[in-house]
């Protein structure tokens, strides 16, 4: 009779439904709309944190650009202020000619006895009116040259000859102006903005440090039964070259980090064949793993267990049983793997310390880094099974950087790099944990650069 | 629902939060889910609020269906631990109803319990207490087991079985007093 009411009931409700009133789905709709708005603000703030880096980056750069800009310019537009040569009498001073000392004039050209040309940063064009041309011609002679002191002034034949021989107006060659320009930086030619393109990949060892308030018994014991992972990382990279040898780095890189749970003993959970098959897909296990990270939420058909089932929250929803003198692997025959990815937007200085035909040089900075995966795998002999994910992960990790690298050319613009680099998150990427784990990585990078 | 073309296709469009694909999964599924509401709930409130709650978690949690078993019931899992969740928020502690009614035959029960439709017996369900209420459902209607029962509503095993006992008892009990008068045995 008993079983009967049940059969009953289970028959008559098994494709049960009624009609659901409308104000169910606008609820929902209104819900998920907020909900949107979340992710859309969440959005926004990490655009807003790539506009700031980018801000920041161009900032750098072209401060830079403009403090050089600034010195030139400065200069040419003292040129074009050009000094005029002026003489009301013979005794006048020509005093605003100001001539600044530079390679190609070799020291700056006073003009003493009558004449007092000042030495100036530079010159590029002297204007000269008739008048002018007449003091110049009257009072910059080359017999008075002569009479110059020869510490005093030093002006090369070629530059007076041409000063001298000018017509009205005179305005010396771009060439020239480019040549004092470039002189006066110390340049020998204006070198082009520098840009760098490059891609590399790196096998990385990763694991984790853990800190906790106070030492206790489940960080030395998540010591002793979880180990490094070996795993990958890669990405592209610009390079902002500010300097000879330095410059300025960001790009894309995608990372895995994370770590390995062992002396786990693996179950089937019969509790499977014990509910009506028709239900059986809805009872995959929810059972929970704790480890030094978070909770692990598992969605697999098994059931893990140490050794002291220490690690067994026993309070999960859904427990199952298994036969516990029957594991499918033991503890010596299969690890569990969480895998955290993420994609980071890095901040590096790169400064060449040897700048030959092959360079060295050192790179540190700080990445911001995007969770997009995480993922518990089950590892036996050569099979690698999803098995759930880790719960309580940051979304968002900040990472501080430090690598050297090698460069060795290939062709032209191109060259290879090789490049060991250690990565420390600065975070802990479980905020709500009492132990927080900090990944780190070991990773050497190799990957080619090409510069524009 | 799992017969519904370009099932996956739907799921990735709703996970990209396309709302004509929510509205389109919704509607598939709400009438179905909506009666294993009421079968959870004390009222049609009750019942509306839980579909309501279940389907923000469904579209929420979409990423997580992996496509291995059938998506209705997974659904239906969400839907059935959200109105634990009602359940276990609203702590009832009913005292067990002793009441004997008088005992009717296995036979007479054939066959007042084939005349009987699901309307009827979904009245009968939300006249037990929130308890066995669940406790009926998750056995003799979700097939869960009583160690799986008293897991998920941390009660002793034992207890699982003595309500699960009574609340046939008292549905028994309930189909004699309503419908023995319209029913020629």
């Amino acid at each position: 009779m008993s079983k009967q009411i049940d059969d009953i009931f289970k028959k008559e409700f098994k494709d049960y439904s009624l009609s659901v009133p409308d104000s169910v789905w606008e609820n929902i709709e209104q819900s998920l709309n907020q909900n949107k708005k979340q992710s859309v603000f969440s959005m926004y703030k990490l655009l807003a944190a790539a506009s700031i880096l980018i801000v920041a980056v161009l900032t750098l750069f072209f401060t830079f650009q403009n403090t050089n800009r600034n010195t030139i310019s400065e200069k040419i537009v003292s040129q074009s202020t050009t000094p005029e040569l002026k003489n009301k009498n013979k005794s006048d001073q020509i005093s605003q000619n100001k001539i600044e000392p530079n390679k190609e004039i070799e020291n700056s050209s006073k003009y003493k006895n009558n004449t007092n040309i000042e030495s100036t940063k530079e010159i590029n064009h002297i204007d000269l009116t008739e008048q002018d041309q007449n003091i110049v011609e009257n009072t910059i002679r080359f017999e008075k040259i002569e009479k110059l002191s020869a510490k005093e002034v030093q002006v090369q034949s070629n530059f007076i000859a041409r000063t001298v021989k000018l017509s009205n107006p005179v305005t010396f060659p771009k060439e020239d102006k480019d040549l004092i320009a470039d002189n006066l930086t110390g340049k020998k030619t204006r070198e082009p903005v520098k840009w760098i393109i490059g891609g590399e990949f790196a096998p990385t060892y990763s694991y984790r440090y853990l800190s906790a308030a106070e030492s206790n018994l489940e960080k030395s014991y998540y010591n002793s039964v979880e180990a490094p992972i070996s795993s990958y990382s890669g990405g592209v990279n610009v390079k902002i070259v500010l300097h000879k040898r330095l410059s300025v780095q960001t790009g894309v890189y995608y990372s895995s980090m994370g770590q390995s749970i062992n002396h786990l003993n693996v179950y089937s959970n019969n509790a499977i064949d014990k509910v009506d098959p028709e239900y059986r897909k809805d009872f995959e296990n929810t059972f929970t793993l704790s480890n030094s990270i978070g909770n692990i939420k598992f969605n697999s058909m098994y059931v893990f267990v140490d050794e002291t089932n220490f690690r067994i929250d026993i309070n999960s929803e859904n427990k199952y049983f298994f036969d516990a003198t029957d594991p499918i692997f033991n503890e010596l025959e299969a690890e569990i793997s969480q895998n955290i990815e993420y994609l980071e937007i890095p901040l590096y200085l790169n400064y060449k310390f040897i700048d030959r035909k092959i360079d060295l040089n050192i790179t540190g900075g700080i990445g911001a880094n995007m969770l997009i995966s995480n993922n518990v795998y089950l590892i036996h002999g050569n099979s690698k099974e999803n098995i759930g994910e880790t719960d309580g992960v940051n979304t968002m990790n900040y990472s501080g950087t430090f690598a050297l690298g090698i460069e060795l050319p290939i062709l032209r613009n191109l060259t290879f790099n090789l490049q060991p680099a250690v990565k420390y998150y600065i975070n802990a990427i479980n905020p709500d944990s009492d132990i927080e784990s900090h990944p780190y990585s070991f990773a050497v990078y190799s990957g080619f650069n090409y510069s524009f | 629902m799992d017969k519904l073309d370009q099932l996956p296709e739907i799921i990735k469009a709703c996970i990209k939060g396309d709302r004509i694909a929510q509205k389109k999964l919704y509607h598939n599924l709400a009438d179905k889910m909506y009666g294993v509401c009421l079968r959870y709930a004390a009222n049609e409130d009750e019942a509306k609020d839980i579909l309501q709650d279940g389907f923000i978690k469904v579209f929420l949690n979409l990423k997580q269906f992996n496509y291995k078993g059938s998506f209705e019931g997974w659904v239906r899992r969400i839907i059935v631990n959200t109105a634990l969740e009602k359940f276990r928020d609203k702590n009832y502690l009913f005292a067990v109803n002793m009441t004997q009614g008088y005992e009717t035959s296995d036979s007479e029960y054939d066959h007042i319990l084939s005349e009987l439709s699901a309307n009827d017996l979904l009245l009968l369900i939300r006249e037990l207490s929130p308890q066995y209420q669940m406790v009926f459902n998750l056995y003799a209607i979700e097939g869960y087991s009583h160690k799986e029962i008293s897991e998920i509503m941390n009660i002793k095993e034992g207890t699982s079985k003595s309500n699960l006992s009574r609340a046939r008892e008292i549905l028994k009990e309930k189909i004699n007093k309503h419908y023995s008068v319209s029913v020629n045995f």
